[in-house]
């Protein structure tokens, strides 16, 4: 072997060397990260990654009285009766929804 | 037993299964006015005066008219009758709406046949036209479950169209599309063998007629509907009376709109499946019972482009009606 081809051994082994403990340091390292302070230019800034946390705004709904409203005068609404097997479509439309 | 209620800005409406083969329905008229006594021997005349009327006496002494009586008495009054809901959703204009509603479906809606009979009412689907803070569908279910649950039903809630779509495309296999016509909303839905597919709404129909004729006519809007109601006019047509005419004009405006709506809506939207047969349109509510309304729609339809094929455009068979039936049929399914 000339002198040549033994230092090419050499910087190859070196090199393989280098890459396995880079391998090995990435992959057994500490993981380092800080999400809140990311970095980003002035003009394209880097948005923080925000946890999702929402208060239930919902509208309570009060106690409505209407104990104090003394009915007078007639009945509320006019009654229509007509001629119509309801049953018939309910059963219909309750049986589409079984079959699925 | 069973019951379906359709709470509507103008109507409500009671459905139940009468005896065999009828159902009854009650119809009361989602209005109300309030006359204020200044004086004992004021207050002695008012209620002379409303005798054979629907009203109830307020703790403070007012007098609260409610129903057609409400419109009569304001009309009567060249002033506009309230309303305790307002596009759809219980009213937050009116201060009392709340109370006088709850009042209002209490009595329209009277006990249960027994503990916890099933009750299903409508509620409206989210505008596409408007992003409102006031028009809070959550809030105006949870104030119907909770006073129907204190009455002791068993109640739940429906969209208004796809309550429609029950009563109105059964021998089409449930598929096709329904548009209610109420007096605050238009509200639509899409069905593919009774499964809604797309529901959505549009916050304006017959209460937005009533107010532009008015303001073009410089009358109450009670005495435009009054007018509208009575009177003979056909949608997008002349007529001799100004106030028809301007209602009719306003008509004509409004189906166009929401025809450009229902186009925007629907057109390129991801839940529309391929549909493999033209679809059968139907339409209801009050709003829609007026002459030449579905020739027009059906005209406007085409015209503005709307995306999905259409079979035709028919009326329900009891418009007033139909939705009322559609919660009962969800009723008696539940």
């Amino acid at each position: 072997m000339n002198d040549i081809t033994i230092f090419s051994i050499q910087v190859l082994l070196y090199v393989t060397a280098f890459g396995l403990g880079f391998v090995i340091g990435k992959i057994t390292g500490p993981k380092i990260s800080d999400p809140i302070d990311a970095k980003g230019s002035f003009f394209k800034p880097v948005q923080r990654q925000k946890k999702v946390v929402e208060i239930d705004e919902k509208k309570f709904v009060t106690d409505i009285t209407t104990d104090r409203l003394i009915k007078k005068g007639g009945e509320l609404g006019t009654q229509v009766i007509v001629n119509d097997d309801v049953g018939a479509s309910a059963s219909k439309l309750a049986q589409l929804k079984k079959n699925k | 037993m069973a019951k379906g209620l359709d709470v509507g800005t103008s109507f409500i409406v009671l459905a139940e299964e009468g005896s065999k083969g009828k159902v009854v329905y009650k119809d009361f008229r989602d209005a109300f006015y309030v006359i204020k006594p200044t004086t004992p021997i004021a207050t002695k005349m008012i209620e002379k005066g409303l005798a054979g009327k629907t009203f109830v006496k307020d703790e403070d002494g007012s007098f609260i008219i409610l129903g057609k009586d409400a419109i009569e008495k304001a009309v009567e009054r060249n002033d506009s009758a309230k309303r305790p809901m307002y596009k759809g959703v219980v009213s937050s204009k009116e201060k009392d709406a709340r109370r006088i509603l709850t009042y209002i479906l209490k009595e329209v809606s009277g006990k249960p046949s027994e503990p916890g009979e099933k009750l299903v009412f409508c509620i409206p689907a989210q505008p596409v036209d408007q992003e409102d803070d006031d028009f809070d569908v959550g809030y105006h279910e949870d104030v119907i479950i909770k006073l129907l649950t204190e009455v002791g039903y068993s109640a739940r809630a429906i969209n208004e169209a796809e309550a429609l779509c029950y009563s109105e495309l059964e021998k089409d296999d449930y598929t096709g599309v329904a548009l209610s016509w109420g007096a605050g909303m238009v509200n639509v839905c899409v069905m593919l063998n009774g499964e809604p597919v797309v529901t959505f709404s549009t916050t304006k129909s017959g209460d937005w007629v009533d107010r532009m004729a008015a303001v073009a006519t410089g009358e109450a809007d009670s005495i435009v509907q009054a007018e509208k109601e009575q009177g003979d006019f056909t949608v997008g047509e002349p007529n001799d009376n100004q106030v028809l005419a301007a209602v009719a004009s306003y008509y004509d405006r409004l189906i166009d709109y929401t025809t450009k709506q229902l186009t925007a809506a629907m057109d390129g939207h991801k839940s529309i499946p391929k549909f493999k047969d033209p679809l059968p349109i139907v339409v209801a509510g009050g709003t829609s019972k007026a002459k030449g309304f579905v020739d027009l729609f059906a005209t406007k339809l085409e015209a503005n482009g709307f995306p999905l094929p259409v079979k035709e455009v028919r009326h329900a068979a009891d418009p007033l009606h139909a939705v009322a039936r559609g919660c009962l049929i969800a009723a008696q399914i539940m």
